[in-house]
């Protein structure tokens, strides 16, 4: 296609305007017929334009992918708009996704181990929120279902991918044994 | 039985006795059963005469047994201490669990930071799809509960009819081609109960009725019902002309 730089840029935008979900930069170059270097060059232009103080939206890198949304400061009237349905976690979900994106993939034995409570009715409530889903069956007695989290897990909380969870505390004390949830983000 | 070989075993019995309760022997006596069934073996039943030495060597025998059962138990002391060790195994995988737990607490509040400004900054929202039920606010003069109430009778209807139990295999797209099919042959309108296919069992029921509802979804067919309570009939929407025939 025949544009100049500035309506490449606009293709962009217009793009990610209008997907409600994130778009890696290849399916932007797909959908632009602009090769992928051109992309990254038109995302880091964008991400300047917007990081504008006088712009009510921003560029961010989720879930593998790049997503408009609006500033976190405009929360207040865009809520009058949109009247989101309250999806504040609580921290028991929080604190059970935590262990499951750190140890997945995770049995529910093993999540209740650390917690040391019931987490059936939790996980649950999470797989039907698509915040986690079953990876598979542990090979042990029983085989119970292993749990993994899922990209709107990382939609949910800003990262482009696991490897930006923020990294476990050190164990203390030091004598402690090999924790039964091992880190890593399988 | 051969006095010698009996008294050989008593004697035998006798100062293994002697050096169990003196505390020589530290472990139990392998011997013990082997030396009782030797002398067993080499029983008659015994005379009158002989009577009191065995009650000496069974009394003999069975304070052997006893001091032996007593080895094979744990001391009270080393009961003791295996129950210490339990204690301090139970503590330590208690403060293991607690170390796991402090530590993906602290993950966890930064997660749920995270979390919280994520929820502030809005996505675009996806487009509104249209459902089931958006779809049949399209109904004429009948709501979903009618439809439901109608599909009852019919199962009600269905259930009443005994038949061969066998597996039917039907699909949702085959009931849209027939019902599809029955419309154009009834000049594009039919009762509701006629959409079912006579002596229809539950699950070509349930089938026949979901394919209904797609087919409402996707505008090909319309319904409509004269009066509350009253029939619901069926359109093709090429022959929606005809619903206000119906008296709706």
């Amino acid at each position: 296609m025949n544009w100049d730089r500035h309506m490449k840029l606009a293709a962009v935008e217009a793009c990610l305007f209008a997907s409600h979900a994130p778009l890696s930069a290849e399916e932007l170059a797909e959908a632009t017929q602009l090769p992928g270097s051109e992309i990254e060059s038109l995302l880091d232009d964008l991400r300047s334009k917007y990081t504008a103080p006088h712009s009510g939206v921003q560029l961010l890198e989720v879930a593998g992918g790049f997503q408009v949304r609006t500033r976190a400061e405009y929360a207040e009237a865009v809520e009058k708009i949109l009247q989101p349905e309250s999806k504040q976690l609580s921290a028991a979900a929080v604190e059970t996704l935590a262990l499951i994106a750190y140890g997945q993939p995770i049995t529910r034995p093993e999540i209740e181990s650390v917690r040391g409570v019931n987490t059936a009715h939790l996980l649950r409530k999470l797989e039907k929120d698509g915040l986690i889903e079953v990876l598979g069956r542990k090979d042990v007695p029983g085989r119970p279902k292993t749990y993994g989290t899922t990209s709107r897990f990382l939609q949910q909380f800003g990262l482009s991918d696991l490897d930006e969870l923020p990294p476990l505390p050190e164990e203390m004390p030091a004598d402690v044994q090999k924790p039964a949830v091992q880190n890593g983000t399988g | 039985m051969s006095e010698e070989v009996a008294e050989e075993i008593t004697l035998r019995l006798k100062n293994m006795l002697q050096d169990m309760e003196d505390g020589k022997i530290e472990s139990p006596p392998d011997s013990v059963g082997k030396l009782l069934r030797c002398y067993a073996d080499m029983g008659k039943p015994p005379c009158e005469e002989e009577l009191d030495v065995q009650a000496e060597f069974l009394q003999l025998a069975s304070r052997v047994v006893l001091n032996k059962s007593r080895m094979l138990v744990p001391r009270r002391s080393e009961r003791q201490e295996s129950d210490e060790e339990s204690e301090e195994q139970r503590s330590q995988e208690m403060l293991r669990h607690l170390v796991q737990y402090r530590r993906y607490r602290e993950v966890t509040e930064e997660l749920s930071r995270r979390a919280e400004k994520m929820r502030k900054r809005h996505p675009r929202f996806p487009p509104e799809i249209r459902q089931w039920e958006d779809a049949l606010a399209d109904i004429e003069g009948a709501d979903l509960s009618d439809l439901v109430r109608a599909l009852e009778q019919v199962l009600a209807e269905s259930e009443d009819q005994p038949q061969m139990i066998q597996r039917e295999q039907i699909t949702v797209s085959d009931c849209m081609e027939s019902l599809r099919n029955k419309l154009s042959r009834a000049d594009g309108s039919l009762s509701f109960d006629d959409i079912f296919p006579s002596g229809a069992g539950r699950r070509v029921v349930v089938v026949t009725f979901v394919a209904l509802l797609e087919m409402i979804r996707k505008g090909e067919i319309r319904v409509a019902q004269k009066q509350r309570f009253g029939e619901i009939t069926v359109f093709s929407s090429a022959d929606s002309d005809k619903i206000g025939q119906t008296g709706r």
